[in-house]
């Protein structure tokens, strides 16, 4: 996996780099925004960029490339604080927004669920405790081995781990089935968690009464800033 | 009150005017006396030239009158009212018009002034003012006096009556007349002072976050102008102190943010060392500070939207984010919301921000295994409550200061910045809303935020 790292800060750059490398990842450094086009020549998978650099604003990068139909993941780092400012930034493009200064353990969980959450075409490999879902194939497997799944059963697990360790609203889970009474989500997600129960699975899909479902995952970042 | 304008003004010009309003009186009346009676003086002068022209000195060299007969009638006519009496000063009469006069002109017998009112009693008792005046007559047998006398008739009475009603009338016009003139000084002077009151609104909506606010000169009394110009002075002095205040926290701010974050990744990217775990949780402390003070300077210099907001989606919206920092910290979230929607009017972001802060600082201050309760009321209001250790009465009101942290409370909860609580009530201020806190029943406390709801 390839990333582009787009930081002046050359002791930051450098650190972020050093982690994303131990943790696998093929990363490209660049310090402004002439330079990050250059290196923009080649495909990556995601983007890590800050906002303000020596000749412009990250942002607006962003809105180029969006411009330009190129929809690889783009990670914001940034000082501004208010949240409007965030939301700016989200606007423009970028799919997430992580403000300085922030750690780096949350800089990879955010990373990891920009790369779960842009799927694409190919696909991607979820992976919660020892529960695995291949979301190409539709398949799901407990310590590798699969786990027969209906479909409306499927689409949960699915939109619960490409979300897991953040609380995901009935509103976003109703979505993917209109059909259905009121009890309909219930009764999905009851048949669901008994389904991953039966095969061994050891991650618990916990109810928050009036604002939804998560997969309570210990070593996700909270989402929160 | 005593200090008011106005009412001095009034007190005082109402003061002058009674007194002008009291000589004004006295003078007419006093006028109206002094013309009577030198009417009466003129009267009794004719009457007492016109006897003098009818005295003879007869044989015994005694001074008496040939009055013809129709003068005669009225002088022995006793309801005419004229009287005479003829004497030497002795108290001997010599001539007099009928018997009656000597009692009648008695008091004018002696020595008496050049003419007099005085009351006396007439024969049935009944009081009767009667004007006298006495003329010395020089006959051969010595000085006589002549002391002529006009009694108080209906006439004199009626006049008397026309006088008090003049002055009645002169009282009717000029007590309206002063009132108007007073109620104009008033009303002129209140109306002068008018962009007063508006200017101390004016004033009072001056804030830190509006600092730049200049006072409007327009229609202001041009006695109290350069006041209103060398306060805009002064405004416009702080706002640039402010302001350059406000531009420096947020760029100190900002400028230790990145070797902050450098400091954090450094320290997380080294193994495991003695004492690794206490440098992070000093770095996270200062990040969380400087991000605070970043937002709150931000916060101060942002003029905010309202618009309608749906504050159980908001809430919601906040808990869903907030629920896993609460697990990791074993601190149950637990949310309450009417079916219905509650409609705020609210600007959603700092909105959110200020229900988040309120929720990230209840899970700070919960103990593991307790939960904290959010709530939402159908009267726009957010409850947050906690079973921590509460906040002390005396404190209740300072802990939405800034760097407020309550004694002994920074070594159990290191991770506060004490700006949290700050940032909350500016959000809260700006949305005319407000933040307090109070005992929960059981322990711990609860926060309450109240927006206004959208359409009142």
């Amino acid at each position: 996996m390839k990333i582009l790292v787009i930081e002046d800060e050359k002791a930051l750059a450098g650190l972020i780099e050093q982690t994303l490398q131990k943790s696998g990842y093929g990363v490209t450094l660049a310090g402004s925004v002439a330079e990050a086009r250059e290196k923009l020549a080649q495909p990556f998978e995601a983007i890590i960029s800050d906002r303000r650099l020596p000749d412009g604003d990250g942002l607006d990068l962003v809105a180029e490339l969006r411009a330009a139909n190129n929809a690889t993941p783009v990670l914001m780092l940034t000082a501004m604080g208010l949240p409007q400012e965030r939301v700016k930034g989200l606007d423009a493009g970028a799919d997430d927004y992580l403000p300085k200064p922030f750690s780096l353990y949350e800089l990879q969980a955010r990373l990891r669920a920009l790369l779960r959450r842009s799927g694409g075409p190919q696909g991607v490999k979820l992976a919660s405790g020892n529960v695995t879902l291949d979301t190409l194939h539709g398949t799901v497997q407990v310590d590798g081995k699969t786990v027969p799944m209906g479909k409306r059963e499927l689409s949960l697990l699915t939109e619960l781990m490409r979300r897991a360790g953040q609380v995901v609203s009935k509103d976003v889970l109703e979505h993917g089935a209109p059909s259905g009474g009121r009890n309909a989500l219930e009764v999905a997600l009851h048949r669901l968690r008994k389904n991953l129960a039966d095969h061994g699975a050891d991650i618990e899909i916990a109810t928050v009464r009036g604002v939804g479902y998560w997969i309570v995952d210990e070593n996700a970042a909270p989402a929160a800033q | 009150m005593e200090h008011s304008l106005l009412l001095r003004l009034v007190i005082r010009l109402g003061l002058v005017l009674a007194l002008v309003c009291a000589g004004l009186v006295w003078l007419f009346n006093n006028t109206l006396d002094e013309v009577g009676d030198r009417a009466q003086d003129e009267m009794l002068r004719r009457q007492a030239a016109e006897l003098l022209s009818y005295l003879q000195i007869d044989r015994d060299r005694e001074a008496s009158f040939t009055v013809p007969r129709d003068v005669a009638r009225v002088y022995r006519d006793r309801d005419s009212g004229y009287v005479f009496v003829l004497h030497d000063g002795q108290g001997n009469i010599v001539a007099r018009s009928h018997p009656l006069a000597v009692a009648m002109l008695r008091p004018g017998l002696v020595a008496v002034p050049q003419s007099t009112y005085l009351d006396t009693r007439d024969t049935d008792g009944k009081a009767a003012g009667i004007y006298m005046l006495v003329r010395p007559v020089p006959t051969p047998r010595g000085m006589r006096y002549l002391t002529v006398g006009q009694a108080r008739t209906i006439d004199d009475v009626l006049m008397e009556a026309a006088g008090r009603d003049a002055t009645r009338h002169l009282l009717m016009w000029l007590v309206p007349a002063f009132g108007l003139v007073l109620v104009t000084v008033g009303m002129s002077v209140s109306e002068s002072l008018r962009p007063l009151r508006r200017l101390s609104a004016e004033v009072k909506a001056v804030g830190p976050h509006n600092p730049e606010r200049q006072l409007t000169a327009a229609q202001v009394p041009s006695e109290v102008q350069p006041l209103v110009e060398a306060v805009n002075g002064l405004l416009a002095q702080l706002s640039q102190a402010l302001a350059a205040q406000q531009q420096l926290s947020a760029d100190t701010a900002h400028q230790l943010k990145t070797p902050l974050a450098i400091m954090q990744a450094r320290l997380e990217s080294l193994k495991s060392f003695n004492g690794r775990d206490d440098l992070l949780a000093d770095v996270r402390r200062m990040n969380r500070l400087v991000t605070q003070m970043l937002q709150y300077a931000q916060l101060m210099q942002t003029d905010i939207d309202l618009e309608p907001v749906n504050l159980t989606e908001l809430a919601r919206e906040v808990m869903a984010r907030m629920i896993p920092l609460g697990h990791g910290r074993k601190v149950k979230l637990a949310f309450e919301a009417p079916e219905l929607p509650v409609m705020v009017k609210a600007a959603p972001l700092l909105a959110a921000e200020a229900i988040q802060n309120l929720i990230d600082n209840a899970i700070q201050h919960s103990p593991a295994g307790k939960a904290v309760e959010v709530a939402i009321g159908l009267d726009g209001t957010v409850e947050i409550a906690d079973k921590g250790p509460g906040v002390p009465a005396t404190e209740r009101d300072r802990i939405f200061s800034r760097f407020w942290q309550g004694e002994g409370r920074n070594e159990k909860y290191g991770s506060g910045s004490g700006l949290g609580l700050a940032i909350v009530a500016e959000i809260m201020r700006q949305h005319g809303g407000k933040v307090k806190v109070a005992e929960r029943k059981g322990g711990g406390s609860v926060f309450t935020l109240s927006f206004c709801l959208n359409g009142r």
